[in-house]
């Protein structure tokens, strides 16, 4: 073969079609350049803080029904299967940001192995739970079609004795792994933060404060789809509210105990760094307001579940819920864009403001969620049944 | 070669899960075989009651993380990762304890006369399997004389009558 016809591949001309692929291609990622808010100094933005937030959603879901299964909580029921469902449509808007800041979505697997891994063991755990209900469904659907398609999901349950042995052994079973996997990877994403030499980020103390944020915006956005979704508001019971209420307000306490704790390390290491970053950046920064609204909605809001009353009333439940998720939010943005957005070299510094782009992202993915959750409580039951005699 | 006897399935409906407890453990005691129930959700005490052995879903999830944990370890020799170990390991755990569970006997199955029975969603049923007609019309009386209602025999290729 002579080189005239090995090179001849590299030189052929294009043709025209796949000129304007490539014109067309580079055209929109010149028309992407800016349209997310951050920068060259804070190169994790609102996209990782949104990736953040939405994975707390997604892992603690699982994770709350798993541990409180394995707690024998008998509330569970009635905000298990909300808490399930939460995981796949938060996991894909957790995707969508990864994908969108990144770029290269086909190397994801690489990023984050624990993805797959745990979306495998929350999904077979969510399923195994449905399979009881399903059969009702089947049994009790007035439509061939449904019975027919309820009959496969259903996979011949029956409810006999011997199916009822497996089925409480692989359900607890897939539960213990399930609440294994949710917070190894939890603890993994900290610790991408906390491998880093950025104030802020380098600390052990970040795995506990990921998995007790996670907890606290999983159990508050359990309730305000409990309260927004028509499904599930007639269906779950006030006690099982108010027991949720509880272990927001546990979960704020232990994310408010956190943050005191690295003020704390912060002053008792008489790193000056450190010193800068918490008692100075972040409260009078300007993203003071950020922090101050953080403190209000995660540690402040909540203490009002200490009154029973205040548990009681839907329209505090929501209102202190809703504070919560955005406090949450709010945690991670001063995490990931206040602890970089002032670097090591005071000439980098340089302020993140969101773009349309950012802020219809989070629009769009807020409406996916929802959206997902009440299209699947069309088909699914929004409550499990009882399991315990 | 004559084709075995068509299996006749006698089933009673109780009127709680304590009733059926009850019953389950007079036949028990009547040396009735091929003993079975069926609930909407799992009663404490049935297990012990008809003699069912434990369950080895988790001995068969424990064997499977094993061995997928070894295969994962093998795939990434010489440098292995702990951690993508453990982790595939442990998702692997929960679709193997899946399968064993779903593959168990008589499971799944898309079409079964039970179906049409309220035993998914409010029935406490206790059935009794035999392939002699004989038997069945008395664990049919045997039943109706424990208190069960809707007493009902189910013959393999044919509607249910009562």
């Amino acid at each position: 073969m002579s080189d005239d016809a090995r090179f001849e591949p590299l030189w052929r001309p294009a043709n025209r079609g796949s000129t304007w692929l490539v014109a067309a291609g580079l055209a929109g990622a010149a028309a992407l350049i800016g349209a997310f808010g951050s920068n060259q100094t804070a190169g994790w933005g609102f996209e990782t803080v949104a990736f953040v937030w939405w994975l707390d959603l997604g892992l603690a879901g699982t994770l709350l029904s798993a541990v409180l299964l394995l707690a024998q909580q008998p509330w569970r029921t009635g905000v298990s299967r909300v808490a399930e469902a939460m995981t796949p449509f938060a996991l894909a808007c957790a995707l969508l940001y990864v994908a969108a800041q990144t770029g290269r979505p086909w190397l994801e697997g690489w990023l984050a192995p624990w993805l797959p891994a745990y979306g495998v063991a929350s999904l077979s755990f969510g399923y195994l739970g449905l399979i009881p209900d399903f059969a009702t469904l089947r049994d009790g659907s007035p439509g061939a079609r449904a019975r027919s398609v309820y009959g496969v999901l259903a996979l011949g349950w029956r409810g006999s004795a011997r199916q009822w042995s497996h089925w409480k052994v692989g359900y607890a079973l897939l539960a213990a792994v399930s609440a294994a996997l949710a917070l190894g990877a939890q603890s993994m994403v900290a610790l991408d933060f906390a491998v880093t030499n950025v104030p802020g980020w380098h600390s052990t103390l970040l795995p506990l404060h990921f998995v007790a944020g996670a907890v606290l915006s999983g159990s508050a956005m359990v309730v305000a789809v409990v309260a927004l979704l028509p499904a599930t508001r007639q269906l779950v019971a006030p006690r099982h509210v108010d027991a949720l209420c509880k272990v927001i307000l546990a979960a704020a306490l232990t994310v408010t105990w956190s943050h005191a704790l690295e003020h704390f390390i912060a002053w008792y290491s008489g790193s000056d760094t450190d010193a800068r970053l918490y008692f100075d950046t972040r409260p009078r920064g300007p993203y003071a307001l950020a922090y101050w609204a953080m403190l209000f909605c995660c540690s402040v809001a909540p203490q009002l579940f200490w009154s029973a009353r205040a548990r009681s009333r839907p329209t505090v439940v929501l209102a202190v819920s809703v504070l919560a998720l955005l406090g949450m939010a709010l945690d991670r943005f001063v995490l990931v864009v206040v602890s970089q957005h002032r670097g090591w070299l005071p000439s980098t510094w340089a302020l993140v403001t969101p773009t349309a782009v950012d802020a219809a992202m989070l629009v769009g993915s807020l409406s996916f969620f929802f959206t997902g959750l009440a299209l699947l409580f069309r088909l699914v039951p929004a409550v499990e049944r009882e399991h315990a005699t | 070669m004559t084709p075995p006897a068509a299996l006749h399935v006698v089933l009673g409906e109780l009127a709680s899960p304590r009733a059926l407890l009850d019953a389950v453990t007079t036949l028990r005691g009547e040396h009735v075989r091929q003993l079975d129930t069926h609930t909407p959700y799992p009663v404490n005490g049935l297990d012990e009651a008809l003699g069912l052995s434990r369950s080895t879903v988790a001995w068969w999830a424990f064997a499977g993380g094993c061995a997928c944990a070894l295969a994962g370890a093998a795939l990434q020799l010489p440098g292995t990762s702990v951690v993508a170990v453990a982790l595939l390991s442990a998702a692997l755990t929960g679709v193997v304890a899946l399968g064993v569970m779903l593959s168990g006997r008589q499971h799944p199955a898309f079409a079964h006369p039970l179906f049409v029975l309220s035993a998914s969603s409010s029935g406490f049923w206790v059935s009794v399997s035999t392939r002699i007609a004989e038997d069945a019309e008395r664990a049919k009386t045997r039943l109706e004389a424990l208190g069960a209602t809707n007493v009902t025999i189910v013959v393999e290729h044919e509607a249910p009558h009562t």
